[in-house]
């Protein structure tokens, strides 16, 4: 779980709530919080096995692009944020997830958001995060006689 | 179909931003498939982001790219400053946008310039980049530099814009190259024999644009209404407004025109934020690193630029996450280039724009006897003015 920070503020914005309210009702328990720092930018925790319905519900049902996928090195787990922009509402949904270090894996949403399949090798060059189910995984960015087993973003120790 | 051959492009030159690896399969002259392979130059930027200082990076991020070299500072400082929550002094914000657009401009016309060498009009090609010039020697007496401007700063920008000296003379560059660009722009949409070159190929439909969450000027060209500056204003874009292009075919005449017409648009954009621009400081020392997370959006003269920065209260980012435009934009070349003639290839790639203009090895090789052999980019172009001789 990410730190609620000072500057989160926990309030229902107009163009924001459409959005948060389908995620509750489609994902029910494996929605776990959601913040917004200001009427551009929420934050949506979810558990990780809701990715892919979360996912289609942004992608299907509101016209949501995918613009990236930030993974963080947070130790013992894997913090990853989704960051898809809803253009006409003016706001970045960032769908946050945490995925523990030893056999860190997810479900591969490239099949649902074809935008997601060069995104989703890069996070698992770099930091060795498995996505289930991904069409191509193969080699895009280190290089051919890159270890198997060594992740340039992961930290050790 | 069979393939009948591969056609290696690439990957690029190291010194430019983006070296790419294209693997086209051919059958006789049609493009069946294409592979795209990246990361020969990876520079480790992000790894590097987390072990600098807050004010280290600006510098750093500039260095990604070389045409667009405003755009990944202003984007990091964006997202520093939303995690702190700085405002931005008005002055400094009006001068961001002033800079983000004149980079616009130099970017759009070294781009429309390259695209008519490709297909073979070298006059048109010159003409292009001698307008381009008077921005870059613009750019050298407002920042010191024609690229690499180091103009932002977190909590604002570095050098003001002087309204006795500058502003005339940002004005008369402006309205020196304004009739020209109309005038460019005529030449390729009257021009019949460019247009016979560039319209209707490398075709992205929108519902693929979509699918493919393609940026910029090639989501516009195929009908997506999409801007940062518009839909989530930053800099001063809510108050001097942006005028967003958008056209529905799909091809690379539409790539073109969007482009060239965003250039106009800048020229409208600085002229109004010259008028708007208030008086006052254009930057704020920050009083202390708040932890928190920040998102920084950028349209960039490719597309929309997101920075990711994740802030712990040390004055070292605990992530920084980086996604130029052309990243979204690259993979849509696929769906571009497949079905298209070998002699379309090099145009259709140039026209995403993802800064292929130096010369590289290309290796052909022919599958049945596994022979091969080398040309060079400019031999590909060649292949292409040829066929445009004799159609």
């Amino acid at each position: 779980m990410l730190p609620l920070t000072a500057s989160s503020l926990v309030h229902t914005l107009s163009n924001i709530a459409p959005l948060v309210e389908k995620l509750r009702s489609v994902l029910g328990d494996r929605f776990q919080k959601y913040s917004t720092r200001n009427e551009r930018r929420a934050y949506v925790y979810i558990r990780k096995d809701g990715i892919r319905e979360c996912v289609r519900v942004l992608f299907d049902q509101f016209g949501a692009r995918l613009s990236t996928i930030s993974a963080v090195d947070r130790k013992f787990k894997f913090d990853v944020l989704y960051h898809f922009t809803l253009d006409r509402e003016g706001f970045v949904a960032s769908i946050c997830l945490s995925t523990p270090k030893q056999a860190a894996s997810l479900d591969s949403v490239t099949d649902i958001v074809p935008a997601a399949n060069w995104i989703e090798r890069e996070v698992q060059e770099l930091f060795g995060i498995k996505f289930a189910g991904h069409p191509s995984p193969g080699k895009l960015l280190t290089s051919d006689d890159w270890p198997e087993d060594e992740y340039p973003l992961r930290r050790t120790g | 179909m069979s393939i009948e051959a591969t056609l290696p492009i690439g990957p690029y030159h190291p010194a430019l931003k983006e070296p790419e690896f294209f693997k086209l399969f051919l059958d006789g002259e049609k493009v069946v498939d294409v592979a795209i392979r990246l990361g020969y130059t990876h520079r480790g930027i992000e790894y590097l982001a987390e072990r600098k200082t807050y004010n280290e990076i600006p510098f750093l991020v500039e260095r990604i790219c070389g045409i667009c070299s405003n755009v990944h500072p202003m984007c990091f400082c964006q997202a520093v400053e939303e995690a702190w929550g700085l405002q931005v002094p008005d002055r400094a914000r009006y001068i961001r946008t002033i800079v983000g657009e004149l980079e616009r401009i130099h970017s759009h016309l070294l781009w429309a310039g390259v695209a008519a060498h490709i297909i073979g009009y070298d006059t048109l090609f010159m003409h292009f980049w001698k307008h381009r010039e008077p921005v870059c020697e613009l750019f050298e007496v407002l920042t010191g530099n024609r690229q690499n401007y180091a103009m932002n700063c977190i909590g604002g920008v570095r050098r003001d814009i002087d309204p006795a000296k500058h502003k005339a003379l940002i004005l008369e560059t402006l309205s020196q190259i304004r009739p020209s660009l109309v005038r460019l722009e005529n030449a390729v949409t009257e021009d019949p024999v460019v247009r016979a070159r560039i319209e209707n190929i490398g075709i992205l439909s929108k519902d693929q644009a979509r699918k493919l969450c393609v940026v910029g000027p090639v989501a516009r060209a195929s009908g997506l209404a999409i801007d940062v500056r518009k839909d989530e204003p930053y800099a001063a874009y809510k108050e001097v407004g942006v005028d967003v292009k958008v056209l529905t075919e799909g091809d690379v005449l539409s790539r073109m025109l969007v482009r060239l017409l965003e250039a106009l648009e800048s020229i409208e954009i600085v002229k109004r934020a010259l008028d708007a621009i208030p008086q006052g400081p254009i930057r704020l020392e920050p009083k202390e690193i708040v932890p928190g997370d920040g998102i920084g959006k950028v349209e960039a003269p490719r597309g929309e630029d997101i920075h990711y920065v994740r802030s712990n209260g040390t004055n070292i980012p605990e992530r920084v996450k980086i996604r130029a435009p052309s990243y979204m934009n690259v993979p849509s070349i696929v769906p571009q280039i497949t079905g298209s003639s070998l002699a379309d290839a090099s145009l259709i790639i140039a026209a995403v724009d993802p800064c292929f203009c130096c010369t590289e090895r290309i290796a052909l090789v022919d599958v049945k006897t596994s022979g091969e052999s080398s040309i060079d980019f400019e031999s590909l172009a060649q292949s292409w003015r040829r066929k445009s001789k004799h159609s």
